[in-house]
């Protein structure tokens, strides 16, 4: 699912990050685990097909990123990537329904209103919906990315520091949501964070 | 969900700023199709009631007044010209038709204009009921005069001198209403059709003619070019106000003007130069108001282009999170183009039916004007066609801000 290999990045006239070669299977889900400023997030976004590798061999989903254009990263993000961020982010226009709607039309696919249903009631936010974003708590919200996120039935999903703000609880709550969908939408999860809480969770682990 | 419905989301999402957007944009193209509409509506009015007439000739003064008070009837006449001296120029060859005006008197602040039956014919008058006015003190009424006074046939109308309501009266000297016009939509509307000679008549006043017996000056002779029928009294002391003369060849524009003007008391004025004239008058105000309406259109833009990119900056997230999902660069662009163009048009739109409703209650309170204010004028497409630009130019560079930002470092800022 994932293979690194010499994987070198450097941000402008900044230093050089190098990443120790790793490789993921398909359903073994993983961590990246690191301070701020390890380079966690950015190893994340290389792999999402958020930025173009520099150097080295980044194979995701049997596909080689470096050598795909802007607008190849751009479709192979939407058809193979789910992300949850750190913030939710929902576009604050829409409704929760038309957030996942939007994440379907975004990676080219029909808007299937049933699929949108069933992600929902999976998640057990069914009754938000037709709800504006600025109408529900900052929780359902991240519910609702996460819904965002596999939507699609990614083949990887991404999560940047989705337990930073949350108690001990939740933190267990989140990180086995995250373990259930990815596995029921067939997806493979890898999560970044500084956060230990999480550490024992993965088996397959990364450390910067 | 497309870009589109995505985009209408957006600016509904911001009613405040979107209306204030909207209201700018609206004012600034109302007010320019407004006076689009106004000035080929005018424009169109003169042309109409001008029609036929080559060459007005009256009394020396204002060529532009002669204009005004003989063909829009709408000033007073600069005085009056001998029939005689009238009666000479239509026989010059270069004059095709003339048609005599006797104006001066009035009926409840409608004018009553003494003439010849060819000033009905100029402007295809046709009867809706009674007969055509004849020398003995008969009257026919334009549709409008008709209407608003509620006068029918049989009717007497006592005239008043002068132009004003309320002004002395002929009371010994009323007219007979004998027919009524239907609507020609031009200016006969607004007026009481009497022969020349029943204006003389109600102005002879008590004076006694000097009944020599054996004169030949009761012997009656036709002016056949001004189709009227005189006595060679009348002939050598009447007067009339003015003329309206049709050309027998393009010849006679260049001629003809001036043989009048040399002819001591007459002064000739064209309608179509006399109307351009007063356009250029009124033009200078035209123009301050069209550099008003753009003004407030470029004052819009501006607050379109401040909307865009504040709520770019509110929304970088959304936006980058967007691309994360496999939107590419040019959605985004494309999003951000949309959202200013939709803003832009939706103004325009109230702009347009904005400046044909209050078009429409104009017309509706201008009684003398026939016209449904839902006419369209070609120009009116370049106002959406410079408006969707003003758009496109307001929007373009958030949107290319947009397209620009790297996602990945707007996201590990988050």
């Amino acid at each position: 699912m994932l293979n690194i290999k010499a994987l070198r990045h450097s941000y402008d006239g900044q230093m050089t990050i190098t990443y120790p070669d790793w490789t993921v299977e398909k359903g073994n889900h993983a961590i990246i685990l690191g301070n701020s400023g390890s380079g966690k997030t950015t190893l994340l976004h290389l792999i999402g097909g958020l930025m173009a590798p520099k150097e080295g061999i980044l194979k995701v989903a049997g596909e080689d990123l470096s050598a795909k254009s802007n607008a190849k990263l751009d479709r192979f993000r939407g058809e193979n990537i789910g992300i949850v961020f750190q913030k939710p982010h929902l576009v604050r226009s829409l409704t929760v329904k038309e957030n996942l709607y939007l994440s379907q039309y975004l990676s080219h696919k029909q808007t299937d209103s049933k699929r949108v249903d069933e992600v929902l009631s999976r998640l057990g936010i069914e009754e938000l919906a037709n709800r504006k974003v600025h109408q529900i708590s900052q929780g359902q919200a991240q519910r609702v990315s996460i819904a965002r996120a596999v939507i699609n039935s990614p083949k990887l999903l991404l999560a940047d520091e989705p337990t930073a703000s949350l108690d001990d609880d939740n933190c267990k709550k989140v990180i086995d949501l995250l373990k259930s969908q990815a596995e029921e939408t067939g997806a493979t999860l890898i999560v970044a964070t500084h956060d230990h809480r999480v550490k024992n969770e993965f088996k397959n682990q990364l450390a910067l | 969900m497309n870009l589109f419905s995505l985009s209408i989301k957006n600016v509904f999402a911001k009613p405040l700023s979107s209306i204030l957007s909207v209201l700018l944009f609206g004012f600034g193209v109302a007010i320019i199709v407004a006076i689009l509409l106004t000035s080929t509506f005018l424009k169109g009015e003169i042309s109409k009631n001008a029609q036929g007439v080559d060459l007005v000739v009256g009394a020396k003064g204002s060529p532009l007044q002669i204009i005004l008070a003989s063909i829009f009837h709408i000033d007073f006449p600069t005085g009056n010209i001998s029939l005689e001296d009238a009666n000479n120029l239509t026989k010059n060859r270069l004059v095709k038709s003339a048609i005599p005006l006797s104006l001066g008197d009035s009926y409840q602040g409608y004018r009553i204009v003494g003439t010849s039956s060819g000033y009905a014919d100029l402007y295809g008058a046709q009867l809706l009921s009674g007969e055509w006015f004849s020398d003995e003190m008969t009257a026919t009424a334009g549709a409008t005069v008709a209407k608003n006074l509620g006068i029918s046939l049989g009717d007497e109308l006592e005239s008043a001198h002068g132009l004003a309501e309320g002004a002395g009266g002929h009371e010994e000297h009323p007219f007979k209403v004998v027919g009524i016009m239907e609507q020609t939509g031009s200016v006969l509307d607004q007026l009481i059709l009497v022969s020349i000679q029943s204006v003389w008549e109600v102005h002879a006043g008590h004076e006694e003619h000097n009944h020599d017996e054996n004169s030949d000056m009761h012997e009656t002779i036709a002016l056949e070019r001004l189709g009227i029928e005189v006595t060679k009294e009348q002939l050598a002391t009447e007067d009339i106000t003015s003329l309206l003369l049709k050309y027998r060849s393009p010849m006679a524009a260049v001629q003809l003007p001036r043989i009048v003007n040399g002819t001591s008391n007459l002064q000739a004025a064209s309608p179509p130069y006399e109307t351009a004239r007063l356009f250029n008058i009124i033009g200078v105000g035209v123009d301050v108001v069209n550099v008003l309406g753009l003004v407030i259109i470029i004052l819009s833009a501006t607050s379109v282009f401040i909307a865009l990119i504040n709520s770019l900056k509110e929304r970088k997230y959304e936006l980058a999170i967007m691309r994360s999902m496999g939107a590419s660069q040019v959605k985004i662009f494309l999003l951000i183009m949309t959202e200013g163009i939709v803003l832009t048009i939706i103004g325009s739109m109230c702009g347009f039916g904005l400046a044909h409703m209050g078009f429409v209650i104009l017309v509706g309170t201008m009684e003398q004007i026939q016209a449904s204010g839902m006419f369209f004028v070609p120009d009116e497409y370049y106002v959406m066609l410079g408006s969707l630009a003003v758009g496109i130019f307001a929007s373009i560079i958030p949107a290319f801000l947009a397209y620009k930002s790297d996602i990945s470092e707007t996201l590990s800022k988050a």
